[in-house]
């Protein structure tokens, strides 16, 4: 079978300036329907400049290949040269930002449900209750009304969270979806992530500093040594 | 996975993005009132001037130029006209109307109503003719001796109508006796509203103030004789230009032959003068709003974008692309400047009440204030929203795929 996420010489530039500037080479990875990744390493390792790369958010170094199969009769995407990547997020790719991922002005049910207006499923009830099994999952049934003012630190990481999720997606990338949350909700969390790779195949990939929580939801682990990227099984691909 | 084309993401992108740029305003109404306010007030002062421009001097300077008595050339002091002179004043393409008048001395005649003793009153006589702007429409026949059109405020004072007649009290002195007096009747065949000529005057015929004048001067024994009047000789005379703007001419032209003379217009040439100043001073005002309106709506939108750069940048997340997110800035810049001309339209209804009693209280006749043209002031509000919505889009172009993820991270 044809994987979802295939990586081919990936080098990204990371950090913020000439002087912490470094590149990141992730090599060869290939991803299979319903896999689930956990990137791990220290801060500043570059663990979100690789989500951004796979979300389309930033460009690679040229020679890196990244594709993503979306459809088995159709050649695959390669990320590196779309030019408005923010349409694959509309369905493709779903993206949850290491924080404030809320805007201000919506509630949150305004938030989780502009990703279905955009996918063009706003009118689908499978769609709509979908997402209310997250905001169950999630605990958020009863703060969906509220604007950002009004949601802890939290509530914001789960609303953010749940924006990610409301569309199924081939690939969902979530950068520390756990971090500031309880371990109550961080073990929620952990499950709905692990839950749509498991019943929907998308490929999930998180970046964490929590591996044991990673671990015990069953995602594979890969590590960020010296600015290079590596599975701690000792494959290339990963299947589900 | 369910496929939804381009165009059907792309429609509800743009509609996303309104349904954000209106949930934003809302949510920061504050600094949307402020930059409301802001763009208002560079909008506001061209409008208000345009407005008062129209309102206030170019209704003063219609009203003026439309008086008959701002066409009129007054002749001072007193000349020799003949009869030739008048005919060759008269063929002037400057000239409208002439009429010749006597002496000032036999101007001013005392007069009552005849066969009363009501009150005397000093009628100023005047001279008029068929043709006489003055008369239009309130005498269509040509006025006969000792016929005359009283002005509003004499016959009011004198208490005559028309039909009515009025006695006028001549008197002269000869060296070696006592004054003589005598009556001479004058038959009220109109009355002029004050708007068309104010004061206590009477207009007769050219014949019958020269028969007076005769009589005053012992040139005749009958004040009611009528002497020819191709054989006289005047000493003044009424003459109007066609319309208020020849005026000029005609007072060059009678000047170059040797009269002395008054513009009755020299209040209409103000006006015109201030029309232009105003105009001049519209042009740089709008110069200078205009200019500052672009900065300042480039300004408002170019901050705007920055500060919310982070929501820009979630807004992409979610799978906004560059032209949905164009749309926020761009529906908010036509928004803020809609409701910032609505506020300039609104502070000229404002001022159309103090403008009008302002203008009404200058005007010789209750008119119709002139109000601005509202198709170049409409097409200026589309301008001005144009650029509110450019001024929106080009700030978009800030937001790079650097700056964006870099909003993201909070950095």
């Amino acid at each position: 079978m044809r994987p979802v996420l295939e990586i081919k010489n990936l080098r990204v530039k990371a950090g913020d300036d000439a002087d912490a500037m470094f590149t990141l080479d992730v090599g060869a990875l290939a991803l299979e329907r319903g896999a689930c990744l956990a990137v791990t390493g220290p801060s500043g390792c570059g663990k979100s400049t690789l989500l951004e790369v796979l979300a389309g958010l930033r460009r690679p170094e040229n020679g890196a290949v990244v594709t993503l199969a979306h459809d088995p009769d159709e050649p695959p995407i390669e990320l590196q040269h779309v030019s408005e990547a923010a349409q694959l997020r509309q369905q493709l790719i779903g993206y949850v930002p290491q924080s404030g991922g809320v805007l201000p002005f919506l509630t949150a049910h305004e938030q989780t449900m502009a990703p279905l207006h955009l996918a063009g499923l706003s009118g689908s009830d499978a769609a709509r209750t979908r997402l209310g099994g997250f905001a169950d999952l999630l605990d958020l049934t009863d703060h969906l009304e509220k604007r950002r003012a009004a949601l802890s630190g939290g509530q914001r990481k789960r609303v953010a969270l749940m924006a990610g999720l409301a569309v199924r997606r081939l690939l969902l990338l979530a950068d520390e979806p756990t971090s500031g949350l309880d371990a109550d909700n961080a073990r929620q969390v952990m499950m709905a992530l692990a839950g749509v790779a498991k019943t929907e195949g998308s490929v999930v990939i998180i970046a964490t500093h929590d591996v044991d929580l990673a671990r015990r939801a069953e995602f594979e682990i890969a590590t960020i040594t010296d600015h290079r990227l590596e599975l701690e099984t000792d494959r290339e691909s990963l299947p589900a | 996975m369910r496929d939804v084309s381009a165009h059907q993401t792309h429609g509800a992108g743009r509609r996303l993005s309104v349904r954000f740029a209106i949930a934003d305003l809302i949510h920061d109404r504050l600094l949307t009132a402020v930059g409301i306010i802001l763009l208002a007030a560079l909008i506001a002062p061209p409008v208000v001037l345009h407005t008062l421009r129209v309102g206030l001097v170019e209704t003063w300077a219609q009203d003026l130029a439309k008086d008959i008595r701002n066409r009129e050339v007054i002749i001072v002091g007193e000349n020799q006209i003949t009869g030739e002179d008048l005919v060759g004043i008269g063929d002037w393409p400057e000239t409208d109307f002439v009429v010749p008048e006597p002496s000032f001395f036999v101007s001013t005649q005392r007069a009552r109503k005849a066969d009363s003793r009501g009150i005397a009153l000093d009628l100023n006589l005047r001279t008029t003719a068929w043709g006489d702007p003055v008369m239009a429409g309130f005498l269509d026949i040509p006025l006969a001796a000792f016929e005359t059109v009283l002005t509003a405020s004499a016959a009011q004072k004198l208490d005559v109508h028309v039909g009515d007649s009025v006695a006028l009290l001549l008197a002269r002195t000869p060296t070696d006796s006592s004054p003589v007096r005598e009556t001479v009747p004058l038959l009220v065949v109109g009355v002029l509203p004050d708007q068309r000529w104010g004061g206590e005057n009477g207009f007769v015929s050219p014949q019958t103030l020269l028969g007076f004048r005769e009589w005053l001067t012992f040139d005749s024994d009958d004040p009611a004789g009528l002497p020819p009047l191709i054989t006289a000789t005047w000493q003044s005379m009424r003459i109007y230009a066609p319309e208020v703007a020849a005026a000029t001419a005609l007072r060059d032209r009678l000047n170059a032959q040797g009269f002395e003379t008054r513009l009755m217009t020299d209040q209409v040439d103000r006006i015109l003068k201030l029309e232009v100043g105003l105009r001049q001073m519209f042009k740089i005002v709008l110069i200078l709003s205009a200019t500052a309106f672009v900065i300042t709506a480039f300004l408002l939108q170019w901050l705007s974008v920055v500060r919310k750069k982070r929501d820009f940048a979630l807004m992409s997340v979610i799978g906004m692309t560059r032209a949905h997110l164009a749309v926020f800035p761009a529906f908010q810049g036509v928004v803020m400047t809609a409701l910032a001309c609505a506020i300039s339209l609104g502070l000229v209804r404002v001022m159309q009440g103090p403008v009008e009693t302002i203008v009404q209280g200058y005007l010789s006749t209750p008119s119709d204030i002139q109000s601005p043209d509202a198709l170049p002031l409409m097409f200026g509000f589309l301008v001005a929203i144009a650029i509110g919505a450019l001024a929106g889009t080009a700030a978009i172009r800030t937001l790079t795929p650097d700056v964006l993820t870099h909003a993201l991270r909070g950095d």
